[in-house]
């Protein structure tokens, strides 16, 4: 029986269990989407506003699930409003399929209408892409598709369709499977590397753990937290790898880097021996490379070989996935070595350096951080965008549980916040999503809300607006002599009458007085609600180490 | 005087797009491509490329681990 190029997509993505798409149509797509409306019952379409927004979603999707996003968008225009969203995601190690539309094979190379040459402008952010040329390479190609998509560090994979292959017949006999053995890991890390790092603890008088996003991919965070309570090491995260927490608070110092904490730096600059598990060291933790952890030896552990020795030099690289690593270190005894001297010693400097601000008077961004994480149930998910929002976000509420925080790490995209909770409310309808955004990203991708309210999703968002770009204000304040160059956004719209147009509850909040009950209210809210809250334009986020400095040269306010 | 020049040999999956990501990788990180030859080998879909490159950069070493970013990299081996 001859089968089309649209129903092998459709087959393999019920194959793959999907059950959501990210979608939007075009010329390019008809034949898919045509496909598509047999399904409708098994693959549910949620479609954006904007393929950015889209695309955003899917990412959210699969952050907060561990499975990957789909994304199905048109060629040309479709394809280039992806781009960011493909970019975000792959700095973050995010599964994403991407199917691009793209014009029939006999128009490529033209200058078709909406042709766009989608495979060269996704090469650089993608872990693979593929271009069909003939409907034999489709069904092998998007087998290694979503296989490459979530084996090994996990990353987005575009596969770019011709509208022709789409309609193409073939017989069903001459299916091919794709041979994902070919990209499969490569080797397992030898047992005596897992020895020599016991050795070292056992050596150590200052061992640190510094978790990062590789322990909450491969769903370690248990482990982790097991280990160090076990051998009784501190332990920091990464932006990315907040939501590993302990039970015991007396081993836990935040985070590191540009906006950590000062105790988080604090224990990175005087620890002895630094076991980094699926960190990547960006530039955003490690200050001064030079002067990073001068006093440390450093253990890295990740998937992916090439981060190792990126960044820093180590005295011992494991290439092994985070959850193997820590199956094995969990096997050894208890080490013998006590580390309650150093624990004291960083406890006492977090006491005595604490993250702060000034309470009781002007609206204040960490009060209202400080009151979700009072109020909403501690499996909310959390979205942030980016900047002093996500700063604020990061610092102030208190993430226990992996796949609770996602946030755009890598890419620093705005606009990321709002559509990323409309994937993380699809793919956990059970519980609360609350985004977290800024003024200026709110409105990159504003038409999301649109999306929220045609599938009648219940999330909650919590705009913080200081009427500024506030993270580049603040290094306009503090290093380019308060010449605020493009900043201000005095002009902001309302908010919420924006939402009340949309069709979405909403509340403006300026009163700090008025902060607890409305915070509750919207954690309470079994629809979904927007608070504009208009903060104190003048707050700033600190800790801050400024860029390139080491991480001890910390600014408190 | 000439720059120094390294012969970096990597072993890839043979699809498209592999030479341009290449390319680029060491363009980006200042190096120069001075030749580049690609070589098919026994077994089918595995080529190798040779790449003699040059350039000031000393962490030349460092930077060639990193092409097992690419998904396609089987082996890489700097002399």
């Amino acid at each position: 029986m001859k089968v089309t190029g649209a129903s092998i997509i459709i087959k393999k993505l019920l194959d793959e269990k999907v059950e959501y798409i990210f979608g939007y149509p075009g010329g390019s797509v008809i034949p898919l989407f045509d496909e598509l409306y047999n399904f409708t019952d098994k693959i549910k379409l949620i479609q954006p506003r904007h393929e950015q927004g889209g695309t955003h979603a899917a990412d959210g999707y699969a952050r907060s699930t561990g499975r990957v996003g789909v994304v199905v968008v048109t060629s040309g225009p479709g394809a280039t409003n992806t781009v960011t969203g493909i970019a975000t995601a792959y700095m973050d190690s995010v599964p994403l399929v991407i199917i691009t539309g793209q014009v029939p094979v006999s128009l490529m190379g033209s200058d078709a209408f909406q042709e766009v040459d989608t495979t060269a402008i996704t090469l650089p952010i993608t872990k693979a892409n593929f271009l069909i040329r003939n409907i034999e390479e489709l069904a092998p190609s998007l087998d290694l598709a979503f296989h490459i998509a979530k084996s090994g560090r996990p990353g987005p994979v575009l596969v770019d369709i011709p509208s022709d292959i789409q309609k193409a017949l073939i017989d069903e006999k001459d299916i091919k499977k794709g041979d994902t053995q070919e990209y499969s890991v490569r080797k397992k890390f030898p047992d005596k590397e897992i020895e020599k790092v016991f050795k070292m603890l056992s050596a150590a008088k200052k061992p640190l753990l510094i978790s990062g996003g590789g322990v909450i991919i491969s769903e370690a965070a248990e482990l982790l937290v097991r280990f160090v309570e076990k051998n009784n090491i501190p332990l920091i995260t990464t932006l990315m790898g907040k939501g590993v927490y302990p039970s015991n608070e007396r081993l836990y110092f935040d985070g590191l880097g540009m906006h950590g904490t000062y105790y988080g730096n604090y224990a990175v600059q005087n620890s002895d021996l630094i076991l980094a598990l699926g960190v990547r060291f960006s530039d955003r933790i490690l200050g001064n490379v030079e002067k990073f952890a001068p006093h440390a030896k450093i253990v890295h552990v990740d998937i992916d070989r090439s981060e190792i020795e990126k960044n820093v030099p180590t005295v011992l690289g494991i290439e092994g996935d985070v959850k193997d690593v820590l199956l094995k270190f969990l096997s050894f005894p208890e080490l013998k070595t006590d580390f309650s001297d150093w624990v004291e010693e960083l406890n006492k400097v977090k006491k005595e350096f604490p993250l702060k601000y000034e309470k009781g008077r002007k609206l204040k961004p960490q009060y209202l951080i400080e009151l979700a994480n009072k109020y909403f149930p501690e499996d909310t998910i959390i979205v942030s965008d980016v900047g002093q929002n996500q700063m604020w976000t990061a610092q102030f509420y208190k993430f226990k549980r992996p796949r609770t925080f996602l946030t755009t790490g890598g890419l620093g995209t705005m606009g990321f916040g709002l559509p990323a909770s409309i994937g993380a409310k699809v793919g956990n309808p059970d519980r609360e999503v609350l985004v977290i955004s800024g003024d200026g990203g709110f409105q990159m991708n504003i038409q999301e809300l649109m999306t929220i309210r045609r599938y009648g999703l219940n999330v909650k968002i919590l705009i913080v607006d200081n009427a500024y770009l506030g993270m580049v204000k603040q290094w306009q304040e503090l290093f380019y002599n308060k010449r605020f160059s493009a900043t201000p956004f005095t002009d902001n719209p309302d908010f919420g009458a924006i939402a009340k147009v949309i069709g979405l509850k909403s509340k403006t909040l300026k009163e700090w007085d008025k902060a607890e009950k409305t915070i509750k209210e919207l954690a309470l809210s079994e629809e979904p609600m927007l608070i504009h809250a208009l903060i104190d334009p003048e707050e700033n986020v600190f800790p801050m180490v400024p860029a390139g400095a080491p991480l001890n040269e910390i600014l408190l306010n | 005087m000439d720059k120094p020049k390294k012969i970096v040999n990597v072993i890839v999956h043979d699809r498209p797009n592999v030479l341009v990501k290449l390319v680029s990788f060491f363009e980006k990180r200042g190096f120069k491509i001075e030749n580049i030859n690609l070589v098919k080998t026994e077994k089918p879909g595995i080529s190798k490329y040779i790449i003699i490159i040059s350039g000031e950069n000393k962490n030349i070493g460092k930077f060639s681990k990193q092409l097992y970013k690419f998904v396609e990299t089987i082996d890489v081996n700097f002399l």
